[in-house]
């Protein structure tokens, strides 16, 4: 097929301008191609991203300029030797694979000694557990619909009982390899329909912009090989009957995409409803045309895609019902609320412990959304004149649309989560469209030093805007220790007291904490952490009260708890994500107080407590006799 | 001829993982037995031969990664339990059935282009094995530094019910500004005091429980000082 599209591009795609001569008589002169240069350059740009990370440990006040300087380095040269349209297609993929690998680097260098985000803790616990079991579908207390999705897990698993390796390396290298898959799959796909092997580069270079490629999309969880696998999908579907096809080629396609299906839930739902659209996209155009066109039908594949993911949420994971249902309903309700006036609004780039980002910040991610925003109807504009009959653009223009909706959607508390979780999908649009315009017929002279400085700008304002929107401050490099705030609140000494309640307390004993201390015990200690997601479970009233009434009674009873972990260092200051013990306390409308030290107290002065560990920091107190009835 | 190094390649990666080398040079085998060989042997017989590289590259790896996520749940079903000799049993299946399928079925259809031969240049090679190296160490020193900072430094006291009607109480001495520790144990009629080294191996003993003790209290003291950094205590049913 390559050799096929880059004869189409010819005919499809407009001659571009020259890039810069010295430059390129430069890369002659050294008889290199782009890739090696590429590079090279996006090894530098890594390595400083990795001294800041050095720095940021060391609380140097460098780091962080350091930080962005690497990310404009690694971004902004791919972006400038993609435009200036020299590039064989090999070249193109060659820059974007080195993209999508060096942007992942520096999250896995981030946290390089194990797994440090909390989604990437939770996954670890099922991973670990389908090692030690040998058994899928068991039961995750940190996750409890992670054990049901189990793809990511499953192929860590393989890695790790073929080499030995450690869990945390072998997730290193699967995600490394899925991204690598990603990139490929996002070109091939792009390149399909576009018939352009630069504007399907420049489509990858802008979704690489999106602000959870960097972090979220990089972390050991199952939306980081989701991904790559539904990409991979619709890029076998858009591909088919372009070169001939076998009969085996179909299974092939159902396979990869049940393999999605059973990876990460919300993937496989937009990968059913794009190939939905796809198709409805597909015949409204075929009928409106009276003719056939030779695009490949994604109908097979759209039907398998929705009634695969809707068996498996409903036969075998009913848990992502309980899961996925109750955000997505109150998102829509705050967000109608919000329309009709009744609903609080949020104040954006403040988080929730009351930190207000810098000027600059806010400037730069405000800059980063109207670059896109100002650049998305040029960009739809351009796509309906050299691809509107194409069914697939449409949906692509289609989910491009929904990105001005997202950030409206970020205005209310809920909606803003809801709207955070959707820039993977949407920035697909989003790059397919603007990438459209960066390659119109009527370019600018990409040669000229002006439009390099004002792209080079233009490139740096999205990328670290994003980062900026989509990356709290104290998540973006490590630090000192915070309070509830996930990979800064992961520090040895309290990896090291869950460690120690698995090997003196032994696995599996009923535990409460509070968000990190549970993780921890779940992950390293092993231990039965209870789930805090409902209302029946009130962790915050158990630690927060000055003594232990009949409720904290009941929840001991009724749940079984044996132990309660105690966080000294949680009277210290406010929880960074908002809360100490679980989202109930966002829910309850007033502003978050801090935990006051009497109520860690009663642990002391309840007579029928024992203390079995103290690091000066974290306590263990068994609780089980305070479920015990009262003797008259 | 090809059919033959692929094979050699499966037979050797099969023979590196079942070696009792370090797992590092074990990654080196299992890495393409389970991201390669699968996936290109299964997509001989879903895409033409001469597909372009890229294309045969995102095959490879896709269905590599869809036959690692979807054989343990088919396996599993059956009862069969997720280990290495599943995976290694598992993977060298597919890969060979997709290989004797693909000699079967050689009705694929082709495209008759010519294929470039896959040569690097001796700079790029240059620059590329520069560039790695560079990458090399901008982990290998985010991870020594990491690795250098993460130092369990909270020592640790415990007190567990023991099984034959006493406590074991412990002592982890993560370092205490090189100043001994002492521990001091008393359950209200007998008092012990224990030097612990301030650094060191994990000090362990245990405590009965006389009939009369209601609480056994252990305590960790840094040189002279009165006041306990650590406390536990065990409170006994009456």
């Amino acid at each position: 097929m390559g050799r096929g599209i880059v004869g189409m591009e010819t005919a499809a795609a407009p001659p571009v301008a020259q890039a810069t001569p010295r430059f390129t008589a430069l890369v002659a002169r050294l008889g290199l191609t782009w890739v090696p240069g590429l590079a090279l350059q996006t090894a530098g740009a890594f390595f400083l991203v990795s001294l800041a990370n050095m720095g940021a440990r060391a609380e140097a006040p460098w780091a962080e300029g350091l930080f962005w300087l690497g990310l404009a380095l690694l971004y902004v040269p791919v972006g400038l030797a993609l435009l200036a349209g020299r590039m064989t297609r090999s070249e193109v993929i060659g820059a974007i694979v080195i993209l999508g690998v060096g942007m992942f680097l520096c999250e896995a260098v981030t946290y390089p000694l194990g797994p440090a985000s909390f989604d990437e803790l939770l996954h670890t616990r099922t991973a670990q557990d389908v090692i030690e079991s040998g058994r899928l579908f068991g039961s995750n207390p940190l996750l409890p619909v992670s054990p049901y999705y189990p793809g990511l897990e499953n192929v860590t698993t393989a890695l790790r009982s073929l080499s030995q390796l450690d869990l945390w390396p072998s997730s290193i290298v699967v995600l490394g390899i899925g991204r690598v898959l990603f990139m490929l799959s996002i070109f091939l796909f792009v390149e399909a329909f576009a018939t352009s092997s630069r504007l399907a580069g420049l489509a990858a270079l802008v979704y690489a912009a999106n602000p959870r490629f960097l972090y979220f999309d990089s972390q050991f969880a199952y939306e980081s090989l989701g991904l790559p696998l539904a990409a991979f999908v619709l890029a076998t579907v858009a591909m088919r009957s372009r070169q001939g096809s076998s009969r085996l080629e179909l299974p092939a396609i159902v396979l990869a995409t049940l393999a999605c299906v059973v990876t990460h839930p919300v993937t496989s739902a937009m990968l059913g409803a794009f190939l939905v659209l796809w198709t409805v996209a597909r015949l409204i155009l075929g009928i409106a045309r009276r003719r056939h066109r030779p695009s490949p039908s994604p109908v097979l594949v759209a039907l398998f895609a929705v009634g695969a993911a809707a068996a498996w949420a409903f036969l075998v994971a009913p848990p992502v019902l309980d899961y996925l249902g109750p955000p997505v309903t109150r998102a829509t309700t705050q967000i109608i609320e919000l329309v009709s006036g009744e609903a609080d609004t949020r104040t954006i780039f403040q988080s929730a412990s009351g930190e207000v980002a810098p000027a600059w910040e806010r400037i730069v991610g405000l800059g980063s959304v109207a670059v896109l925003t100002a650049l998305l109807p040029f960009g739809l504009l351009e796509a309906w004149r050299r691809y509107r009959h194409s069914p697939v653009a449409w949906v692509m223009a289609i989910v491009a649309l929904g990105y001005p909706l997202a950030l409206a959607g970020r205005l209310s508390p809920l909606g803003a989560e809801i709207a955070a979780r959707t820039p993977e999908f949407l920035f697909l649009g989003v790059g397919f469209c603007i990438a459209a315009f960066l390659t119109r017929r009527r370019s600018p002279e990409w040669r000229s030093w002006r439009w390099s400085l004002l792209v080079a700008g233009a490139a740096t304002v999205v990328l670290i805007g994003g980062v900026i929107v989509g990356v709290p401050r104290w998540a973006r490099l490590p630090g000192r220790y915070l309070v509830s705030a996930d990979a800064r609140s992961l520090e040895p000494n309290g990896i090291a007291a869950a460690r120690w309640a698995r090997a003196e307390l032994g696995p599996d004993h009923r535990m409460v904490g509070d968000r990190t201390n549970r993780v921890l015990m779940g992950v390293y200690g092993h231990q039965e952490v209870l789930l805090a997601n409902n209302s029946r479970v009130n962790l915050s009233a158990f630690y927060r009260s000055f003594a232990f009434g009949a409720p904290q009674r009941r929840l001991v009873a009724e749940q079984r708890v044996q132990f309660a972990v105690v966080d000294l260092r949680l009277t210290m200051l406010l929880p960074t994500v908002g809360f100490y013990f679980q989202k109930q306390e966002l829910d309850a409308g007033s502003p978050i107080t801090p935990l006051r030290a009497a109520g860690l107290g009663k642990f002391d002065t309840e007579p029928l407590l024992d203390r079995v560990f103290d690091n000066g920091e974290i306590r263990i107190y068994d609780v089980s006799s305070l479920g015990q009835p009262v003797s008259p | 001829m090809i059919t033959i190094i692929r094979l050699a390649a499966l037979v050797a990666c099969v023979g590196i993982v079942v070696s009792a080398a370090p797992p590092a040079i074990r990654a080196i085998g299992a890495i393409p037995l389970i991201f390669v060989l699968p996936g290109y042997a299964l997509s001989l017989n879903a895409v033409p031969r001469s597909a372009d590289m890229a294309t045969r590259a995102a095959w490879t790896l896709g269905l590599s990664i869809t036959v690692s996520v979807l054989l343990p749940i088919l396996v599993g079903s059956a009862g069969i339990l997720v280990s290495p000799q599943m995976w290694l049993v598992g993977l060298v299946t597919v890969t060979l059935v997709g290989e004797v399928a693909a000699r079967l079925r050689p009705s694929v259809p082709q495209l008759q282009l010519s294929r470039p031969r896959a040569r690097v240049p001796m700079r790029t090679a240059a620059f590329l094995a520069i560039a790695a190296t560079i990458a090399l160490g901008g982990i290998a020193a985010s991870y020594v530094d990491a690795d250098r900072r993460a130092v369990t430094t909270a020592t640790q006291l415990w007190m567990v019910p023991g099984t034959g009607g006493d406590v074991r109480i412990g002592v982890m001495p993560y370092g205490s500004g090189g100043e001994p520790l002492r521990l001091v144990i008393d359950d209200g009629s007998t008092r012990r005091e224990f030097p612990i080294a301030a650094t060191g191996a994990t000090f362990e003993t245990t405590w009965p429980l006389a009939a009369d003790v209601t609480v056994v209290q252990a305590s960790l003291y840094v040189g002279d000082s009165s006041s306990p950094i650590r406390e536990v205590f065990h409170r006994v049913d009456p």
